[in-house]
């Protein structure tokens, strides 16, 4: 084993952002990063963010291309983060992230998105979920033994009193996140595992914008327009046009937008 | 899109050609999924990439309006876009489904 890079840990860092709202992030290679007080979001790895109003907001890795990368790696975080369902909503990782440094890269592709990310982002749910429980079992003045999570609620088995996840963020975001969370039994899954509707169908039924494509970009040589998909920009009219290069580092500065599949298509239209 | 009632390719059409005609796109059938064909389209989790949908359900819009019970061959003669993810049999059932709604409405 001369590749010290193999056994990477997962180390989770937790935060509290505007409006009480919880964010769980995490860096494969140093703990040190998540020591710094206010590491940027893009200084983190991932996260899990978790909103006063009960919104789930999960950053993934994985690109999604149609495989439904986004929709699996979502389960992985909701399976043990024991999170609602109905309540996540999911988003890409920006580029300038923990995730070019680490031995994953940020490419998505040969049915890696899983098998590569399978106990990482398990990691972060049961993380996450066990600090909800503590902040729970602080609120309350009871062992952290006796509340369960489930569906996106603590519940303390005692009293069967609950608070939701939204209730617990703020309180949650002040705390330590664990060294070694546990993770679940496979036989305790409740969607892994299981067929369940894709996250993005809604979204691809009303084309709304999902793909490089279906993004207008300031300067960008292809342009959507309202009746078409793409369209070459009437500066450049013709088949194969060549952008500028003002016009192509001007697209392709806007990576939040402007990512992997927009550049490889600029780069074919310029003939390179 | 649709040019009047008839499903055309974006791509290969002028701006010039469409001058005045009446021009229906995916944003133009409902923007929360509530048409009979994108609620079919839903139910049958008919897209993968979704690339070719918009498309897709724009020529199923335009088909089932000119046969609203179609059989399978209607449907693979109707549809002739491409996908490239190969969603064909549940593009088929989710038609076969929206002919449902639509009946029904």
């Amino acid at each position: 084993m001369k590749n010290s890079n193999m056994k990477r840990r997962t180390f989770l860092k937790v935060s509290t952002i505007a409006g009480g709202s919880l964010l769980v992030g995490c860096s494969f290679s140093s703990p040190k990063l998540l020591s710094t007080p206010q590491a940027s979001e893009e200084e983190l790895g991932m996260w899990v963010r978790i909103s006063t109003d009960n919104k789930i907001t999960l950053i993934l890795p994985a690109s999604e291309m149609g495989q439904q990368a986004h929709t699996g790696q979502a389960m992985l975080v909701a399976e043990e983060l024991e999170a609602d369902w109905e309540t996540i909503q999911v988003t890409t990782a920006p580029f300038n992230s923990e995730y070019k440094k680490s031995i994953f890269s940020q490419s998505t592709g040969g049915s890696e998105s899983i098998s590569l990310w399978w106990e990482r982002l398990r990691k972060v749910g049961a993380g996450t979920r066990e600090i909800l429980i503590t902040a729970a079992a602080q609120k309350w003045g009871v062992p952290a033994s006796e509340c369960k999570a489930k569906n996106g609620q603590i519940q303390h088995l005692v009293s069967d009193r609950r608070l939701s996840y939204g209730q617990l963020a703020s309180a949650a975001s002040k705390l330590s996140p664990p060294d070694n969370p546990t993770l679940k039994n496979p036989g305790q899954f409740r969607l892994l595992g299981k067929s369940i509707p894709k996250l993005h169908t809604p979204d691809r039924v009303t084309e709304q914008p999902s793909m490089a494509l279906m993004f207008a970009v300031p300067e960008c040589c292809l342009r959507r327009s309202a009746n078409h998909r793409f369209s070459v920009d009437k500066s450049n009219p013709t088949m194969n046009p060549r952008p500028k290069p003002s016009m192509a580092s001007g697209c392709c500065a806007d990576s939040q937008r402007c990512r992997g599949g927009g550049r490889f298509d600029l780069a074919r239209q310029a003939g390179t | 899109m649709l040019i009047g009632k008839r499903p055309v390719r974006s791509c290969g059409i002028t701006v010039g050609e469409v001058l005045g005609k009446d021009i229906t796109t995916i944003e133009g059938l409902s923007s929360d999924s509530s048409h009979p064909v994108q609620k079919a389209w839903i139910a049958e989790q008919v897209p993968q990439c979704g690339y070719c949908q918009s498309g897709q359900i724009l020529a199923a819009v335009s088909l089932l309006q000119r046969k609203s019970n179609p059989t399978d061959k209607d449907i693979d003669r109707g549809m002739l876009n491409l996908c490239r993810c190969g969603t064909y049999t549940r593009v088929r059932k989710a038609i076969h489904r929206a002919a449902d709604m639509l009946k029904e409405a």
